[in-house]
Formats: C-alpha cells, sequence, structure tokens
C-alpha cells in the first residue's frame, strides 16, 4: 500500500507551548487512521497542518507525494472540521453547488441518496438538526471524489442512531480506497471503524499501531472468567500464564498474558474433570484501559 | 479562480442576504421606510429638498446596505467558522472577502433604483436628467462604501467594533454628507470635514452628472475622491482578510480610516 498522506517530524509551537514535538504519521490508501488524545494533545494542529490550514514550524507534509502548500487545502483532500461551520442561510443544494463548483466537478453521482439529503434540498443549513448538518459537511467533503477525508470529531455530540449512520458511511468510503484520518475522543469508535491509531500526549505520538497491537502493548491482561458445571474451575490451584483473581458474580476470574495458553490448560481441565461449561468470558484490554495507561504515565 | 463557481458563490450569497432578516433590514427595508416617511414630509418642511431626495434617498439605500448590512455578517463568518469552513471546501480567500461586497453592491444598485423610483413617483421629486449618469454615480458610489464595509468586516473583530466602526462613518454622512442638508449650505468651516465623507463627494456628482448642476469641485475630482477611496478600501480588504477570529488591534481600526485618504486629499486640495 501507498502513503496517501506522510507527515514527518511535524514541530510546532504557541509562544512557548510546544504543541507538536515531532509528530510522524502515514496514512495508507484505503485505512482509516485514527488519531487519539486528550484535549491539547495537538491532534487539530496535527490535521491542520496535514491540510495546509497552519504552518508547522519545521518538518514535512506530503499528500499524494506533493508537499502540502500551507494556506491551500489540497484539491483531493476533502476536510470535515469540528470548528468549521457553513453560511446558514444557504440552503443544502446551493451549498452543492456552491462547492463543486469551486472544486471544478460536479458532485459525484448519488451522493444526495447516499447521505439522505433528498429531502432537504431546499432546507437552508441553519435549520438542518446537528446530525443533518454533519452529514452535509460529510457529503461536501466528498462529494469530489477526494483520495483522503479528514475528519475531525465528527460524531461528537450526535445521538446512537446517526452515530452509526456515520461510521456506516465511513465503511463505505473505506471499501471504495478512500483513504480517512479520524480524530476523536470516542475509544469504542476508534477501536471499532481504525485499522491503525495513532496516539498523541503532550505533542508527542505516545504509541502506534493497530488497536489489538496497541491493547497488546499495555500493562493491562486479559480477563478470562468462567463457571462450569461441577465447579472444576474452583478447584484449579494455578492456570498456566495466568493469575488468579477474587471471584466474581459466581464467576471464577484469571488475568492472563497469554490468553490462548490459559485457555487450552483451563479447557483441558473442564474436560479431565468431565466437567461441562456454564459460561467463559474473554475479555481483552479495551482500548481506553491502554489509553488512560499512556496519559497516567505521561502525566507521571 | 473559476468564473463559474464565482457565479454559483455570488447567486448564493446574493439570495441569502435577502433571507438573512438583518441584512434585508438594512439593504431594503429601512431605505425603502425612511423614503416614504421622509418624502412626505421634507418638501413640506423645505420645499428645496425635492430637487435632491432622489439622490439623497439613493444614497441612503447604498450607505445603509454598504456600511449596516454587510459588515455584520462578514465577522460573524470569521466568528462562526463559516470562513474556515469556505478553506476547507477550496473557496478562495479572494471570493470568501470579496463576493459579500459585490452582492451587496448589486442588492445596493436594485436598492436605491427602487427607492428612486418611488420618491419621484410617490413624493414629485426631482428626476434626473441624465439618468444614466445617474445610475453610473451611484453605482460609483456603491464601489467606495461596499469597499470601507468589506474593509470593516475583515478588520473589525466583533459585533460590537463592527458597529462603531460602521456607525462612525454611517452617522457623520447621514448629518454632514450633502444629504439631508446640501454642501453649499454647510457653513464654511464644516465643509472640510464634510469632504472626508463619501456621500458628500456622491451627491456632488450626482448633482454634475445626473442633473447638470454646478458642484463645489470639478466634477473629475469627486470621481476621483469616490473611486481612489474604493479601490484602496478594497485593496486593504483583500489584503488584510482572514478567515481566523483574532484580537481587535488599534492599527487595524485605524485601516478603515485609511482609506479614506483619497477623500481627505480633495478635502486638502480645496
Amino acid at each position: 500500500m501507498s502513503a496517501v498522506l506522510e507527515v514527518q517530524q511535524l514541530t510546532r509551537r504557541y509562544g512557548a507551548r510546544v504543541a507538536l514535538d515531532g509528530v510522524s504519521l502515514a496514512v495508507e490508501a484505503g485505512e482509516i487512521h485514527g488519531l487519539l488524545g486528550p484535549n491539547g494533545a495537538g491532534k487539530t494542529t496535527t490535521l491542520e497542518c496535514a491540510e495546509g490550514l497552519r504552518k508547522a514550524d519545521s518538518g514535512q507534509v506530503r499528500f499524494l507525494g506533493a508537499p502540502v502548500v500551507p494556506g491551500r487545502v489540497p484539491a483531493r483532500m476533502g476536510v470535515q472540521l469540528q470548528s468549521s461551520a457553513l453560511p446558514g442561510a444557504m440552503t443544502v443544494e446551493e451549498l452543492l453547488r456552491f462547492v463543486s463548483a469551486y472544486r471544478g466537478a460536479p458532485p459525484r453521482k448519488g451522493i444526495v441518496e447516499r447521505f439522505g439529503l433528498g429531502e432537504l434540498l431546499g432546507v437552508a443549513y441553519q435549520k438542518l438538526s446537528v446530525g443533518q448538518q454533519r452529514r452535509l459537511q460529510l457529503a461536501l467533503a466528498v462529494a469530489s471524489q477526494p483520495a483522503l477525508v479528514v475528519l475531525d470529531e465528527p460524531t461528537a455530540g450526535l445521538d446512537v442512531a446517526t452515530r452509526a449512520e456515520l461510521h456506516a458511511l465511513m465503511r463505505e468510503l473505506k471499501r471504495e480506497g478512500t483513504a480517512i484520518i479520524l480524530a476523536t475522543h470516542d475509544m469504542a469508535e476508534a477501536e471499532a471503524l481504525s485499522d491503525r491509531l495513532t496516539v498523541l500526549i503532550g505533542g508527542r505520538v505516545a504509541a502506534h499501531g493497530t488497536p489489538r497491537e496497541l491493547t497488546r502493548q499495555g500493562e493491562q491482561r486479559t480477563r478470562i472468567a468462567v463457571r462450569t458445571e461441577k465447579g472444576t474451575e474452583t478447584r484449579l490451584a494455578a492456570l498456566a500464564a495466568a493469575a488468579p483473581q477474587p471471584s466474581a458474580d459466581g464467576y471464577t476470574v484469571w488475568l492472563s498474558d497469554d490468553p490462548a495458553a490459559s485457555l487450552r490448560a483451563l479447557l483441558d481441565e473442564v474436560g479431565r474433570a468431565g466437567d461441562s461449561l456454564v459460561d467463559l468470558r474473554v475479555e481483552r484490554p479495551s482500548l481506553e484501559e491502554r489509553f488512560l495507561e499512556l496519559t497516567r504515565k505521561e502525566a507521571a | 479562480m473559476k468564473v463559474w463557481a464565482l457565479v454559483e458563490h455570488l447567486r448564493a450569497d446574493w439570495r441569502s442576504a435577502l433571507r438573512n432578516p438583518s441584512q434585508l433590514m438594512m439593504a431594503y427595508l429601512f431605505p425603502l421606510g425612511f423614503a416614504l416617511v421622509l418624502g412626505g414630509v421634507m418638501p413640506e418642511l423645505n420645499p428645496p429638498f425635492r430637487a435632491s431626495m432622489v439622490s439623497a434617498f439613493a444614497l441612503v439605500a447604498v450607505i445603509a446596505g454598504a456600511l449596516l448590512g454587510l459588515p455584520g455578517p462578514m465577522v460573524e463568518a470569521r466568528m462562526t467558522g463559516v470562513l474556515r469552513g469556505f478553506r476547507v471546501v477550496g473557496v478562495p480567500d479572494a471570493a470568501a472577502a470579496g463576493v459579500p461586497g459585490v452582492s451587496a453592491l448589486l442588492h445596493a444598485l436594485v436598492a436605491s433604483s427602487l427607492v428612486a423610483v418611488a420618491t419621484v413617483a410617490l413624493f414629485r421629486g426631482e428626476a434626473p436628467v441624465h439618468p444614466g449618469g445617474f445610475v453610473g454615480v451611484v453605482a460609483l458610489t456603491a464601489f467606495a462604501l461596499t469597499g470601507l464595509g468589506t474593509l470593516i468586516g475583515v478588520v473589525a473583530t466583533s459585533a460590537r467594533a463592527t458597529m462603531l466602526f460602521a456607525q462612525a462613518l454611517f452617522l457623520p454622512s447621514m448629518m454632514l454628507g450633502g444629504m439631508m442638508v446640501p454642501f453649499a449650505a454647510l457653513p464654511a468651516k464644516v465643509r472640510p470635514a464634510a469632504l472626508w465623507l463619501p456621500t458628500t463627494h456622491a451627491m456632488q456628482l450626482l448633482d454634475a452628472v445626473a442633473f447638470g448642476r454646478a458642484t463645489a469641485l470639478p466634477a473629475q475630482v469627486h470621481a476621483a475622491a469616490l473611486a481612489g477611496t474604493g479601490l484602496v478600501a478594497w485593496a486593504l480588504a483583500l489584503w488584510l482578510f482572514d478567515t481566523e477570529p483574532r484580537e481587535q488591534k488599534a492599527w487595524r481600526g485605524a485601516v478603515v480610516f485609511l482609506a479614506l485618504a483619497p477623500l481627505g486629499a480633495a478635502s486638502l486640495a480645496t
């Protein structure tokens, strides 16, 4: 896969405060790249430098192999910012026409239907619900078939149904080969949608990898909770690669460093005892737990 | 810059202004109401006013739309992230800065024409001898005033600052700018100050070009003062335009008055 967006060693200061300190990341074609970080971590500054809305003090941003010129958003980059709006009195149809005219291409076929804007064409932007406004902003960002879509907290403040709609749209875009960079505070969203994640803390890249890799790298371990017919698990003195924990709700609990080995050993013991499982729960450490661990380390 | 995109932008902005209650009020309802009320009263109190009321009411339409209607929405657009939104969807800064002013200029031409026709038809205001010259001078005045309005929209950082800058030009123009009291009737000491106001030059130029009357200065001086102010104001507005909100700095406010330098030059020439 080729990198659609390459950010290399980006630094940016606001007075004495260092907002970005050598941030590097790459977004591949057809991937959703999650950008996580607490408030003030440098997510928005990174995105703004990548879009050409802000000039970095040093470092390089390349989009489709060409340097991004500060002050000009590349034509094949679709952007939806949380901090931007559209003229309230313009209708959905006027906005689609007007933006397409500046982009120099008619809106991609079926965009109105796909984003559920058909019945809203004559409605002024200010009269749309927040969810409809976000849908329209996303539609405008992808209307001219961009190679990369930059989304800054696109689902913040939306209800569950609208959020699910937008997630489905993002997955569709990814299937079509569009790269997406998604800045979000929603860990579940990041874990469910992202192929790879970059965690920024204090203007630096604190972690990078797939959601699975990130959670594996942490100190948190996989929680195995089990109940059997005859209670064999309660009599186990030890379990491979796992440490026993206090029982909870009638379950015997272990924390495992190697869940595959622990589960194999557990199932062997249960089988040997002629027992059978009533319930088995395996919970990997969540991205949220890993994120909190990273922020705690940074604070320490 | 894509011409078709500009046309689409202008069309959308034109319609938006008609849907925006405050812009509609300043561009159309206020000048029409002003003409309807004063058109019935002023000629009774001061019969010679009938000779200048078409020009005066038409210029009220231009100045209200350009200074009171135009800058506010521009400042609001910057503060609410609309200008930033424009930049991310590929609208060039020059278009984001200039289209509202061009749209306001076109609205000013329509509103001033409606007011002029209504003033002649309803109150027997003296009609221009050269209607083409009348439209030309109103257009030149609208160019200068929408330049100033756009510049205010660019340099003001809050609704309060916008109102202060706009009123600093609007109120003196209404009182001393030749619309309510003819330039020739002003005290001699006040006249140089009145020449710092765009409407003074506009009224004088309308007298010369549209009505064939004698004026204080040669018509070319009035035309050059208006054109110069328009050019300086538009150039400064396009140069200083920014999509991001920023703190109010005194020098940015002073820039508005820098654009009046061509008018001041005319004042000094007298």
